[in-house]
């Protein structure tokens, strides 16, 4: 048990190791920077491709149409209103067919 | 392609409008109907309304006035313009407020500035009776001719 505790905490433990990996190593940096050249070079020169046949196209041109009206007016507030006349005409319709309940005061 | 796509989506978006646009003139035109349209014979048809009501509530309805509600030089031209109506009524309290419950239903834009009240017992063939006078001045919105 004390010599497992005593390697975890030695110069050979496993932290130790990884950190040994990021050594100098010239070939495999040049190999990495040629990778990552290749794919930035891909990448691009197809991004370049779709553009190039977008504006061949005359597509890049077109305007990508927006889903938000301009607001006029207020239709809620439209609605309001026809709401509170309606139910006027309602109620006079009711008044016109009889009087309402009320009690005179000098009585 | 892509042209064809955004083509067929502004149609839509066209024939999507138009329909609102026909909704919504439906609606504005219902709300036109509650100003009162330029000219005498609508302003003929109101009051004839009026008495129609005073009939219904069974008073007896006087129109004192009717005037068009003066403008300031200063006030910008605007599409509508205000009328006055001074309305007397001799009736029971029941016909009075009958009356009163009507003018304030009219599905018109009306406003009711002022409303007097006032009852008088009076000797009818030894019965007493009340006897209620209303004077209302309310004014009415009503569309100007162009």
């Amino acid at each position: 048990m004390f010599d497992k505790l005593k390697n975890l905490f030695s110069k050979e433990s496993a932290l130790y190791k990884k950190e040994k990996d990021y050594s100098m190593n010239p070939d495999r940096d040049w190999k990495i920077i040629l990778v990552v050249f290749f794919i930035i070079n891909i990448v691009l020169s197809s991004f370049l491709f779709i553009t190039f046949r977008d504006l061949s196209n005359e597509s890049a041109f077109d305007i990508v149409a927006t889903s938000t009206p301009s607001q006029i007016f207020d239709e809620k507030a439209l609605e309001k209103v026809l709401e509170i006349y309606s139910s006027k005409e309602e109620r006079m319709n009711i008044l016109l067919k009889g009087a309402p309940t009320s009690t005179d005061p000098s009585i | 392609m892509a042209n064809i796509t955004a083509q067929s989506s502004r149609k839509n978006e066209i024939k999507t409008l138009a329909k609102k646009l026909l909704d919504l003139n439906d609606k504005i035109e219902k709300t036109d109907s509650f100003i009162l349209l330029p000219g005498q014979e609508e302003l003929v048809k109101f009051i004839e309304k009026i008495e129609f009501m005073g009939k219904t509530a069974e008073v007896l309805l006087t129109i004192n006035s009717i005037e068009a509600e003066a403008k300031s030089q200063d006030a910008p031209a605007k599409t509508y313009e205000d009328l006055n109506l001074k309305l007397d009524v001799v009736g029971s309290f029941k016909q009075v407020f009958h009356f009163m419950s009507l003018i304030e239903n009219l599905p018109y834009h009306v406003s009711i500035k002022q409303v007097g009240l006032n009852g008088n017992m009076e000797r009818e063939e030894k019965v007493e009776k009340s006897v209620w006078s209303g004077d209302f001045i309310f004014k009415v919105s009503k569309l100007v001719s162009s």
